[in-house]
């Protein structure tokens, strides 16, 4: 298992997605997926760095983790901000007219289409979502 | 991320290049609002530079969809190369955006 942890703003968000870009490679992932897994941990760095500490005056962390086992790999996000699951956002509705469309819920969405297996827990003050992608 | 607008016979040519995600999003969407507050109905979006889209990016278009609608006009993305065009279909704007290969295709639809 490899980790990082940086403070959670934009300035940091590309090191740590070239770090799990490093990862995914190492573990055989073709161009295209990589580029899928990359958007998909970019969309749940940037739900960490723009809402998990809104409500408190200082600014906290994130930290993503990852491990391959011979057929999956998956990434870690923890975080100590406000409590968020991502598998509770209902899923939106993709085929309503535009003018009624609303954005909540898609970058959430985009990950689910792209990853294989989510998971959320709530421990010791921390978010922990857990995103899987099968070769 | 870089935008630039250009303009042929009443269609405003809007073109994106670069990444369009969290980081380059407010700056594409002024761009992009201006443009439509200043009233022009007509909106082709070339993304044909465009490498890569995010969610943030995604909303800055559905923003711009919204405002051109309750002015009725119109809006028609172009170009899209394949990594973009999989995230408008992984979130279901490949079915609420007019969308055309080509810019001449996409010319000729306003």
């Amino acid at each position: 298992m490899k980790r990082i942890k940086k403070k959670a703003t934009f300035e940091n968000l590309e090191e740590v997605l070239q770090f799990v870009k490093v990862g995914a490679k190492a573990f055989g992932f073709d161009k295209a997926a990589i580029a899928d897994l990359i958007l998909a941990v970019e969309e749940v760095l940037v739900n960490i760095i723009s809402y998990a500490y809104t409500d408190q005056c200082k600014s906290g962390y994130m930290e993503v983790r990852y491990k391959n086992n011979n057929s999956s790999y998956s990434i870690t996000f923890l975080d100590t901000g406000k409590k968020f699951d991502p598998t509770a956002v209902s899923e939106p509705d993709t085929s309503i007219p535009i003018n009624q469309r609303r954005m909540g819920g898609m970058g959430i969405h985009i990950v689910r289409n792209i990853v294989d297996n989510l998971q959320y827990k709530r421990e010791g003050g921390k978010n922990i979502f857990t995103i899987e992608k099968k070769k | 991320m870089e935008i630039n607008r250009t303009e042929h016979n009443g269609i405003v040519e809007i073109n994106i290049s670069g990444r369009l995600d969290a980081a380059t999003s407010s700056d594409a969407e002024s761009v992009i609002t201006n443009v439509i507050e200043e009233n022009n109905t007509k909106v082709l979006i070339n993304l044909e530079n465009l490498t890569y889209i995010s969610s943030a990016g995604l909303r800055v278009l559905l923003v711009a969809a919204k405002e051109m609608k309750a002015k009725n006009g119109k809006i028609i993305l172009c170009s899209l190369i394949d990594n973009v065009k999989s995230v408008f279909e992984i979130s279901g704007f490949s079915i609420i955006f007019e969308i055309c290969d080509t810019k001449e295709e996409a010319l000729q639809k306003f």
